[in-house]
Parts: C-alpha cells; sequence; structure tokens
C-alpha cells in the first residue's frame, strides 16, 4: 500500500494533516471528514480525474453518494477507505474521554504508533490517522505549561520593537 | 557527559522523609524546574525515579529523588513506569527495554534535537531509538510551545544585550540594559534548559546568567559558548 497524506476535518471544523510520506505523484490526497453524527465522508478524486465523496457507517454498510461525475467506488485510491472509515467512527467518541479513560483505552496504542512515527518507520495512511486523532484527543487532556509570565512578553516585544525586528 | 551533578544530599538521619528533600531538588533544578522536560512549572512534584510501588525501599532514598512537573509525571506519561525495568502495571505490552532518561546519568544532547522553534526530535544515531520512545512516552512533543517560548526569550535577551552594546546611541543602551535587568533573572531561572540541551548561549550573556545565578546561591551554571543559538 502507498502512503500519501490524508487530510482530517473534525466535525468542529478543525483540520489536521496526518504526517505520511508524500506521494510521489497522482491524485490529491482525500479529505475525510467526521460528521456529528459520528458518519464518515471522504471526498476524493477518481482515476477519471472526477470528485466524489463517500459517505458511511460502519453499522450501516456503506453507501455511496454522487457529488459530480463518476459513482465509482475508490478503487483507485491508495489508501483502505474503509479501514480510516470504521477507525475514525470508533475513535469519534474521543471527545467525551476523561485522562484516566484514554490512558486504559488508548495509550499504549498512541505510544507505539507515536514510537514507530518518532523513530522514522513508515506509518500506513490509517495509523497515521489514528495517531493524529489521538494526540490531538490528548493533548486536550495532558496539563498545560505554564506560559511565560505577561512582563517578560512584554520586554521581550519590547526588545524587538526597539531594535527594529 | 550528563550536565546536571545533584552533590551530596543533605542528611537529615534514618527517618527522613522524601518530601524534606524537595528544597534541595529545588536548588539543584534551578528553582522549579522539571526533571525531564526541563520546562520551568511552578508546580513541579518530587519524584521518585524507581516507583514507589516497585521500590518500596527507595521512597526516602534522595538518589531515588528527583522533580517531576505535573505534565512528565502524569498518568499518561511516567507515571508509575519503571525506568529501569521497562514496566509498568498499566503496560505490560512494552518490550522495548529502553529505560526512561536521567538527567544525572544522560547526556540530552546526545539523545535529542531542540529546533529554534521548540520542536524535540531524537538525535540521529546510536540512541535514536530509545530517544525516539523517551518523547512517545513522555509526549515531549506535546511541549513545543514552551521550548519555544524559553528560545524566545534567550534570543531577546540576545539581542538586548547586543542593543546594550551599542555605543552610538546612548539613550537605546541604557533601555536595553534596562531590560536586561528585568529579564536576565527569568532567563537564569531557566538556564538548565539551556545547557541541558546544549543551546548555545553568547558568552557575554552566559557570564551575566552566570552572575545572575551565582547570586541566587544555585548551582549548575550555564556553560558560555564560541558561538550563538543555532
Amino acid at each position: 500500500m502507498a502512503c500519501q497524506d490524508v487530510t482530517i476535518q473534525s466535525a468542529s471544523g478543525m483540520s489536521m494533516v496526518a504526517e505520511a510520506p508524500a506521494p510521489i505523484a497522482g491524485p490529491p490526497p482525500p479529505l475525510i471528514h467526521l460528521d456529528h453524527h459520528g458518519d464518515v465522508r471522504v471526498a476524493y478524486v477518481d482515476s477519471r480525474g472526477d470528485m466524489c465523496v463517500v459517505a458511511y457507517r460502519p453499522s450501516f454498510g456503506p453507501r455511496l453518494r454522487r457529488v459530480a461525475g463518476s459513482e465509482v467506488l475508490p478503487d483507485a485510491m491508495d489508501i483502505d477507505v474503509e479501514q480510516i472509515s470504521a477507525t475514525l467512527y470508533s475513535l469519534g467518541k474521543l471527545d467525551e474521554l476523561t485522562l484516566d479513560e484514554f490512558v486504559e483505552k488508548y495509550l499504549d496504542r498512541r505510544d507505539e504508533l507515536a514510537f514507530r512515527a518518532l523513530r522514522g518507520e513508515m506509518l500506513t495512511p490509517s495509523e497515521a490517522i489514528v495517531l493524529q486523532m489521538l494526540n490531538s484527543a490528548l493533548e486536550r487532556l495532558l496539563p498545560k505549561s505554564e506560559p511565560l509570565p505577561a512582563h517578560v512578553n512584554d520586554a521581550i516585544m519590547e526588545v524587538h520593537r526597539l531594535l527594529g525586528d | 557527559m550528563p550536565v546536571v551533578t545533584l552533590g551530596p544530599a543533605p542528611d537529615f538521619g534514618p527517618a527522613a522523609r522524601y518530601s524534606e528533600y524537595r528544597s534541595w531538588l529545588l536548588k539543584h533544578f534551578f528553582d522549579h524546574i522539571c526533571s525531564y522536560c526541563l520546562i520551568r512549572n511552578k508546580a513541579v512534584q518530587v519524584d521518585h525515579y524507581e516507583p514507589k510501588v516497585y521500590a518500596p525501599a527507595r521512597i526516602n532514598d534522595p538518589s531515588n529523588l528527583l522533580l517531576g512537573c505535573p505534565h512528565c509525571n502524569g498518568r499518561a506519561c511516567k507515571s508509575d513506569y519503571h525506568p529501569l525495568h521497562a514496566s509498568r502495571t498499566s503496560r505490560r505490552d512494552d518490550t522495548t527495554g529502553f529505560s526512561v532518561i536521567d538527567v544525572r546519568v544522560d547526556d540530552f544532547a546526545l539523545l535529542f534535537e531542540v529546533t529554534t522553534d521548540g520542536h524535540i526530535r531524537p538525535r540521529p544515531g546510536p540512541n535514536k531509538d530509545r530517544a525516539s520512545w523517551n518523547i512517545a512516552l513522555l509526549k515531549l512533543d506535546f511541549m513545543d510551545d514552551a521550548r519555544k517560548s524559553n528560545i524566545k526569550l534567550l534570543r531577546a535577551c540576545e539581542r538586548a544585550m547586543e542593543g546594550a552594546m551599542d555605543d552610538n546611541n546612548a539613550e537605546l543602551r541604557a533601555r536595553c540594559e534596562q531590560i536586561l535587568l528585568d529579564l536576565i533573572p527569568e532567563l537564569a531561572q531557566r538556564a538548565l534548559f539551556f545547557k541541558v540541551f546544549d543551546i548555545r548561549v553568547t558568552p557575554r550573556l552566559a557570564a551575566r546568567i552566570n552572575a545572575e545565578l551565582a547570586g541566587q546561591s544555585l548551582t549548575n551554571h550555564v556553560t558560555a559558548a564560541s558561538s550563538t543559538l543555532p
């Protein structure tokens, strides 16, 4: 399976780009959107250059909705849409997690994927998405670092102003 | 070479509890610097490098004590992970065998690179996998903003120092010197971060930081470098 960057858009509208090796050539990366019903929508450009959208709810089975052009399933795509969709669906409830629940359910998986990515191992697109989703959820749960005190920030800005930076 | 030397622990007697060593640790860690991420945090806690659950005999052993911030010492990070035996009550599948970084033993500059925008990454080489594993375990990659702030502070001090040396503009010089008086104590409190990650400080500024640290009786001086921040 070749890898490509995948843009994820959450129900809140925030977009993230999973860090995966860039494709050498080919269609633009698919846009994966997790809506507020937990449905996954994958927008992609098919092999004929037409824009398509797949809406997928794991419990009902996949269904295809034409937006423009062909109704061809994404057979030309390099990613496993169903696998990604199912993963996104299962992770759709991450917003409701507490830190303890995250640790119990997802910490091992996150750390394993993060370790592999950091050491330079190539993650599959779906693994990269899972890591991105887990990191996004974890970031909100971790204690925050203290920012620089306000008077320090003011002094730093004053330096830049004085010296024309 | 590790850059932190704690020196002999104070003798509080055989019945001393670990909390009594807090002030000793605070002095050696520049007053509230976390031993793992090296970010200043007023809420640092006394951390048992070997967790209490695994090493009950070392609960009050000062050689087992470090300072940890709530982030690094929290459930999602080091928590009760055994730093030497790669075991953890909630994480039994990890068979990598890597040990948790120890600022008293490890040279962080051989393990990690910190970019000017605060991003941390494993340094290529024989330690890369262990460094990657520690970044993943301790979630060091979630602290880019804090590292970036520290570097921003350092660079501003370097710029102010340059401005203070400008002989042609006495007013600018005086203003820069005034700002340095405000910023250097803040920079000194974060000096261990720069030292441990080998972020270079200009010699003139390093001398000022060290003078500030000496005035506060803090150990672990910043090493003056011949080059500026990379």
